[in-house]
């Protein structure tokens, strides 16, 4: 088993850096290319929403992610402390696909689809909230 | 992410280059708006160098389509890399936008 923990300041703009480590560290696995982007999105998304919506966009708090390279799996963690995500929120989540008619474009969301990716590509995705923060586990195998 | 803006035989190109996520969006939205105010409302995104994007740049996509077709323009998309090309698909985004393989027929095209 090989870990590794990063941990960004709750800006935006320090995201990328931890989806490119991750993307890179995915190189070291069975994942092909496609799968390797699908982990770094989800990451991605995991991140975002912990500095958006946990810290509400504040940026002098920490996100801490968490990779675990196991046999057969990676798993990210993704911890905050801030405000927990109500998990009926995760639970619920899917891709929100356009309506069949495509002719209004009212019809089509310009968010939502963050938690939808994370369902679509993790193989498990687990999130609990404590006293010691707010944890979004996600797992791929390979 | 770098953003370079022209106009070309009265459409607007915008050529990206990096992530669209979160971080960039805004100035990619005050781009299509710049375009706008200016006339132009049927615009070209060149994504040939965007090795990114999440769902932030996606729902971006949308709100600038939103934008130009209130001025009876549209917006269509150029030289996708696969990976986002497959979460176009996968979200049936491909279904509300033109895609093409390279700028100069998305140019042409309008």
């Amino acid at each position: 088993m090989k870990k590794i923990r990063l941990i960004i300041e709750s800006d935006l703009e320090n995201v990328a850096l931890a989806g490119m480590a991750i993307n890179k560290i995915c190189s070291l696995t069975p994942l092909n290319e496609t799968q390797s982007f699908q982990v770094e999105l989800c990451s991605v998304e995991a991140i975002n929403n912990s500095i958006i919506h946990a810290y509400n966009s504040k940026s002098d708090n920490n996100v801490e992610i968490i990779l675990t390279l196991k046999e057969r799996l990676i798993e990210i963690e993704i911890c905050d402390h801030g405000k927990p995500m109500n998990i009926n929120i995760l639970e619920e989540a899917v891709i929100k696909y356009p309506d069949n008619s495509m002719d209004n474009i009212s019809d089509i969301s310009e968010s939502g689809r963050g938690l939808g990716f994370i369902k679509e590509f993790m193989n498990h995705v687990t999130y609990s909230s404590d006293d010691k923060g707010n944890h979004l586990v996600m797992i791929k195998r390979y | 992410m770098n953003i370079h803006e022209e106009i070309i035989d009265k459409t607007g190109v915008v050529k990206l280059s990096g992530r669209l996520d979160a971080a960039s969006v805004k100035g990619f939205k005050d781009s299509v708006t710049t375009l706008v105010k200016k006339g132009i409302c049927n615009i070209v995104i060149d994504m040939k160098e965007v090795e990114f994007i999440d769902s932030s740049g996606l729902g971006s996509l949308v709100s600038c389509l939103r934008v130009v077709n209130n001025e009876g323009g549209d917006i269509r998309l150029s030289s996708l890399q696969n990976q986002i090309r497959a979460l176009l698909e996968l979200t049936r985004m491909h279904r509300v936008f033109q895609i093409f393989d390279d700028t100069d027929t998305a140019i042409k095209s309008f």
